[in-house]
C-alpha cells in the first residue's frame, strides 16, 4: 500500500496533477456556469455507469474474469438501498454503504463456485446468474414483484438525498468516484493487484509463484461486487424507484457496463470511466436529439444511430479509447515516462 | 558431498487412463547437489515434475520435502514450501514489463511491493536482464524468456530450483551461456533437480543423474556411470553414444 502512495505521489508530482486539477475543477463549476440540467443529467448518469464499470474492470480487465452479470450486483444494491428506505426510513447515505456490503457478501458466496470456472465458462455463468436473479425478483412478491418498490415520499433535503435537480446528486456521485478511483489505484498499484493480473495473464504459472488463485480470485469478485452494489444504492438514491426489469436489467446494466468497460478500453485504470463520459452521452444525445425529431416516423432509430457509432467505435479503436491513447504514446508524452524504454518488436 | 535429503520421492505412481506414466518411482535429491533427470522421450520425466509441484496429484506414493509431507499439495503451497519450478514451455506474463513479472513472484517472500521490487531487481542483474527490465515480456526472444523464467524461479527464493528443460529450443551457444549460469547459480549454494532432454547440458553440468524409462528409474549414478550402462544405452534407442 505505501509503495502505491509513493507511486501515486510521484506522478501527481508531474503534469498529471495540473490536469487532473483542470478537469476537476471545470467538473465542479460546470453546474454553476452553464444552466443545462440534462447536460449534468447526462454527466451525473455518465459518472454512475462510470462508477460501475470501474468495479466490473477489477474483474474484467485486471482478473481477467469477463462479468455479463453485473446487474446481479447492482440490483441487490438497489434493492438494499430502497428497502432499509422503505421499511426502516433508513437515510440513502447509510443505505448505499449497506447496498455495497450486502452485494458484497453476495459476491463472495458465489465467488465460491465461480472461482472454479475459467474463461469463456465463466462469462457464460455470470450470464445465467444474471437471469436467475432477474427472475427470482420478478416472482419474489415481499419486495415488490414484477411492479417493483417505491420510495417513500420525502422532504427534498441532503439527509433523504432526493431533489428533483440533478445537480447534487452529479457532485455526490462525483465524490464517490474519486474515492472508488483512488481505493481503486492502491488495489492494482499492491500486491493484490500484481496477483491479479498474474492470475489474468496465466493463471498456471501463477500458481508456480505461490498465488493462491482462488483466492485472489474470490477478493477481486468481492470488492467488484461490493463498489457495483454502491453503484445500485446510488440508483436508488437517484431515481427513487427499482424494479427487476431495470436495476437487474441484463441489457440495461450488464451489458451496457461491459460495453462501456470494453469501449473505454479494460488495460487502464480510468478507461472504463472515460469510456463511459464517451458512451453515455452519446446514448442520450443520439435519444435527445435523433429520437425526437425523427423517432416519430421510425420508431428506435435513435438505437441505429447510436448502434453505427458503436460499431465505429469497434473498427476504429479495437483496444479501447485508452488503448488506443496509449499506442499512440499520448499517456507518456503527457507525463512524462518517456525516458525508459520500451522493448522494440512487438 | 553434500548428505542429507532434502526432498525424497517414495514409490511414485502416476496413470493416465491404462498407462502408466510414472511406476513406483523413488530416489532423493540430496542438500546441496545438482541432479539431472533424463530419458527418452515418455519416460516419465515431466510428469515425475509436475507431480512434484503439484500440478498432477499421484495415485500412490509419498514426496516429502525438508521433512514436510507435500503429497498432493496444490502448487502454490508447494512454492511457498520452498519448491521454484520453471516451465518447459515458458510462461512469462507478456502484458507485463520484465520487472512486473519478477515483482509478482518476489511478492511471496517480501512484505511489499518497494521490498519485491529491490528483489526482482537482484535478480535480473543476475540473469542479465536488468537493462530489459522497462521492456515488455513479450517482445523478449525465446533465451531471455528462458532466462526470466530462471529469475522469477529464483525470486521465489526456493530451497530446491526444479529446472524443466531450461535450455531446450535454444541454440549451442545459448546453452552454453545458460548453463555458465545455472552452475553460478548452483555454486551459490541452490540444489537443483533439472529435468533435461539436451544430453551435452545435462552431463555437462550434473553431480548426478537419474535415467527414466517408461516411468521407472532403470539407472542412476555419475554422470559417467549413467552413460556407459547398457541399459541407458539401449534405452536412447539409435542412439549409441549418449554423451
Amino acid at each position: 500500500m505505501s509503495e502505491a502512495l509513493r507511486k501515486l505521489k510521484m506522478e501527481l508530482k508531474g503534469p498529471l496533477s495540473l490536469i487532473l486539477l483542470a478537469v476537476t475543477g471545470i467538473l465542479i463549476t460546470l453546474p454553476l456556469l452553464v444552466r443545462n440540467p440534462f447536460l449534468i443529467n447526462t454527466l451525473m448518469l455518465s459518472f454512475l455507469f462510470g462508477f460501475a464499470a470501474l468495479a466490473w474492470n477489477l474483474m474484467a480487465g485486471y482478473t481477467g474474469l469477463l462479468s455479463f452479470g453485473h446487474a446481479v450486483f447492482f440490483g441487490i444494491g438497489a434493492y438494499t438501498t430502497m428497502i432499509l428506505l422503505l421499511w426502516w426510513r433508513i437515510t440513502p447515505w447509510i443505505g448505499m454503504l449497506a447496498a455495497g456490503v450486502t452485494a458484497g457478501l453476495v459476491g463472495f458466496v458465489i465467488g465460491i463456485p465461480f472461482t472454479r470456472l475459467r474463461s469463456h465458462w465463466f462469462a457464460l455463468g455470470t450470464l445465467a446468474l444474471g437471469e436467475v436473479v432477474q427472475i427470482i425478483f420478478i416472482n419474489w412478491r415481499a419486495v415488490g414483484g414484477a411492479r417493483g418498490l417505491e420510495t417513500p415520499i420525502m422532504p427534498q433535503c441532503l439527509y433523504w438525498l432526493n431533489f428533483v435537480d440533478p445537480t447534487v446528486h452529479y457532485y455526490v456521485i462525483m465524490g464517490l468516484l474519486g474515492v472508488e478511483l483512488f481505493i481503486l489505484y492502491l488495489i492494482v498499484n499492491g500486491r493484490i493487484g500484481y496477483y491479479l493480473q498474474a492470475i489474468r495473464e496465466d493463471e498456471t504459472a501463477a500458481m508456480a509463484l505461490g498465488i493462491n488463485p482462488f483466492k485472489y480470485k474470490l477478493i477481486s469478485i468481492t470488492i467488484s461486487a461490493f463498489l457495483t452494489g454502491i453503484a445500485g444504492g446510488f440508483y436508488t438514491a437517484r431515481f427513487g424507484y427499482v424494479d427487476p426489469f431495470s436495476v437487474f436489467g441484463m441489457m440495461y446494466i450488464s451489458i451496457n457496463i461491459s460495453i462501456i468497460g470494453i469501449l473505454g478500453g479494460i488495460y487502464s485504470l480510468i478507461g472504463p470511466l472515460i469510456g463511459a463520459l464517451v458512451f453515455v452521452p452519446a446514448a442520450e444525445y443520439t435519444r435527445a436529439y435523433i429520437g425526437s425529431h425523427f423517432g416519430a416516423r421510425f420508431y428506435g432509430i435513435h438505437l441505429v444511430a447510436f448502434g453505427i457509432i458503436l460499431l465505429a467505435v469497434c473498427f476504429i479503436v479495437p483496444d479501447g479509447i485508452m488503448g488506443w491513447v496509449e499506442r499512440r504514446g499520448y499517456i507518456r508524452a503527457i507525463l512524462g515516462h518517456g525516458e525508459e524504454g520500451v522493448g522494440g518488436g512487438e | 558431498m553434500a548428505s542429507k535429503s532434502l526432498l525424497s520421492v517414495r514409490g511414485l505412481t502416476k496413470k493416465f487412463g491404462g498407462l502408466v506414466a510414472v511406476n513406483n518411482v523413488s530416489f532423493d535429491v540430496r542438500d546441496g547437489e545438482f541432479l539431472g533427470l533424463i530419458g527418452p522421450n515418455g519416460a516419465g520425466k515431466t510428469t515425475t515434475f509436475n507431480l512434484i509441484c503439484g500440478f498432477l496429484k499421484p495415485d500412490s506414493g509419498r514426496i516429502v520435502f525438508m521433512g514436510k509431507d507435500i503429497t498432493g499439495k496444490p502448487p502454490h503451497e508447494v512454492a511457498k514450501a520452498g519448491i521454484g519450478r520453471t516451465f518447459q514451455i515458458v510462461r512469462p506474463f507478456l502484458n507485463f514489463t520484465v520487472l512486473d513479472n519478477v515483482v509478482a513472484a518476489a511478492l511471496m517472500r517480501a512484505d511489499s511491493v518497494g521490498e519485491a521490487r529491490e528483489k526482482a531487481l537482484k535478480h535480473l542483474e543476475l540473469v542479465g536482464l536488468y537493462d530489459k527490465r522497462n521492456w515488455k515480456a513479450k517482445s523478449l526472444n525465446i533465451a531471455q524468456r528462458k532466462r526470466l523464467e530462471l529469475a522469477k524461479a529464483l525470486a521465489l527464493e526456493p530451497k530446491l530450483l526444479l529446472l524443466d528443460e531450461a535450455v531446450a529450443g535454444l541454440n549451442p551457444t545459448e546453452v552454453d551461456t545458460l548453463l555458465e549460469l545455472l552452475k553460478e547459480i548452483h555454486s551459490s549454494g541452490k540444489t537443483i533437480l533439472m529435468v533435461e532432454h539436451v544430453m551435452r547440458a545435462v552431463m555437462s553440468i550434473s553431480q548426478r543423474i537419474i535415467v527414466l524409462h517408461h516411468g521407472s528409474i532403470i539407472s542412476e549414478g555419475t554422470p559417467k556411470e549413467v552413460a556407459n550402462d547398457p541399459k541407458v544405452i539401449e534405452a536412447y534407442l539409435g542412439a549409441r553414444r549418449v554423451m
